[in-house]
């Protein structure tokens, strides 16, 4: 398991960071969530899985603990002893594709913990709104939802051709995965 | 939405995988040994599962073998209230039914006596009950990070210092304060009983929370550069059960959230027992918090702090 593990680590660790930021967009509970996830794959026996494999494990458990560590975070809201970090990456972004970047972070962040899943597993890992659906345990008719209100709050982050968004929800074959 | 958007995606992944590189990385021996732990603990838990069935097994052919029909030891609960995989609190943990005297076998604490930590469990709602009073909220499970007494230090109370009792109910550490926490996928729930050094002691600060809950309809509080919650609070009047109680509904506000919350506090005794019901919401999709919610939720509690044995 030890083996494997740091495999996975050191092939896949920083895309899974990378992944993990998308969904919670602070770069330390990134890290937390990445740990999180290779813990709960591994605390299974995984036998004979190749990275790629144990990789689509970790995925489904960073994105299963970040719901439910989004749960748990609204839970303290209550409770004035709240700590909310606001770090994120540090790296400089001066030019016009940074800025836009920082746009997309900024509107992420908007997004309430389910449709910002939906989002990242729909655009990033451009799935079928089915295939979403089984991700996290929802009715297509849920996501769907959840996608268009999402879309109402990124606006014209996602329309850079000026057409209605809902006329470019397509999957695109041969598309970023 | 477009390709462009999901490019965007993969480059502000690509941007913190990169940050990433640059620190120290995931611990990998210490991600390992909480796997290795992990693993330990399910498969003696599997284990001591298939030990139990194999049990029942035998005695249910022990049973056959012996010409006789024998129920076989009781099993997992079957009347659907069973965990999936989450601490259910239930009626056996101690708390009493509100609708019936006390259940946990404790001899009654005399009439006037101080209650004592000892008494503190019994005192506790069932959050099943909660969730039957209070529409919308869904079956609750014991949260097991229940917050303490008081604010941190570095919190800012808004508009001022004077509105701190609204959060803490007593203006310094009680003798004694348990908390209790339930949480569902809509919201949560927290008593906190706080105990006194005698009524007298109970009454004044009740009185006081009183005061500070009318004078205080919106307040809030913040760790400065962090976060915090905005409260606006409607006080719906003292209650009409035997005991003391003040119910109060509104809103808090926070991290995009608005949520509703529905508070009652009561006297009984030395103790002051606070219940807040809280359900999530958005901004533009809010659950509005009633009077009724209130009403009831000081129902409970009057059934259940009232019992001639407590009250």
């Amino acid at each position: 398991m030890d083996e494997r593990l740091a495999v996975l680590v050191a092939e896949r660790g920083p895309a899974l960071v990378g992944y993990a930021y998308l969904l919670c967009g602070r770069l330390a509970e990134a890290e937390d969530l990445v740990q999180e996830g290779l813990v709960r794959t591994f605390a299974r026996r995984r036998s004979g899985l190749e990275v790629a494999a144990l990789e689509a494990y970790v995925r489904q458990a960073i994105l299963t603990a970040y719901l439910d560590a989004y749960r748990k975070r609204r839970r303290w809201l209550a409770v004035a002893h709240l700590a909310r970090p606001v770090d994120g990456p540090s790296v400089a972004a001066p030019d016009a594709v940074a800025v836009r970047r920082t746009d997309v972070r900024d509107a992420l962040a908007t997004l309430p913990a389910r449709e910002r899943a939906c989002v990242v597993l729909r655009y990033l890992e451009d799935l079928s709104t089915r295939d979403v659906a089984d991700r996290l345990g929802l009715s297509e008719g849920a996501v769907k939802r959840y996608l268009s209100n999402a879309r109402a709050r990124l606006g014209p982050l996602l329309d850079e051709d000026g057409r209605p968004a809902d006329h470019v929800d397509v999957a695109l074959e041969g598309g970023p995965r | 939405m477009t390709q462009r958007f999901g490019l965007d995606l993969r480059e502000l992944a690509d941007e913190a995988a990169q940050v990433h590189t640059t620190g120290a990385g995931l611990p990998v021996a210490r991600i390992g040994a909480r796997a290795r732990r992990a693993r330990r603990r399910h498969e003696a838990a599997v284990l001591a599962g298939a030990g139990a069935l194999v049990a029942a097994v035998a005695l249910g052919g022990a049973a056959l073998l012996g010409g006789r029909t024998t129920t076989p030891p009781a099993g997992p609960p079957s009347d659907g209230a069973a965990p999936t995989g989450s601490t259910t609190a239930t009626a056996t943990d101690g708390a009493p039914s509100p609708t019936g005297g006390p259940d946990d076998g404790a001899p009654p604490v005399p009439d006037g006596a101080p209650l004592g930590p000892s008494d503190v469990a019994g005192l506790m709602l069932d959050p099943a009950d909660v969730s039957g009073a209070i529409a919308g909220l869904g079956e609750l499970t014991v949260f097991d990070e229940a917050p303490g007494w008081g604010l941190d230090p570095d919190v800012q109370v808004r508009p001022s210092d004077a509105c701190r009792r609204a959060f803490t109910v007593v203006e310094e550490a009680p003798a004694h304060v348990e908390t209790s926490m339930w949480t569902s996928d809509v919201g949560h729930v927290t008593q906190q009983v706080l105990l006194l050094d005698d009524a007298a002691a109970a009454a004044a600060e009740m009185d006081a929370l009183r005061a500070t809950l009318r004078a205080c309809p919106e307040f809030g509080a913040s760790t400065p550069g962090i976060g915090g919650a905005s409260y606006v609070m409607d006080v719906l009047g003292d209650g009409a059960g035997p005991l003391p109680s003040i119910r109060a509904a509104g809103t808090e506000s926070g991290e995009g959230l608005v949520n509703s919350v529905v508070q009652v506090d009561v006297l009984v005794r030395n103790a002051l027992v606070r219940v807040q019901v809280l359900r999530y919401g958005a901004p533009d999709d809010p659950v509005p918090a009633t009077a009724e919610d209130a009403a009831a939720l000081d129902g409970l509690l009057q059934a259940l702090l009232a019992r001639p044995d407590v009250g």
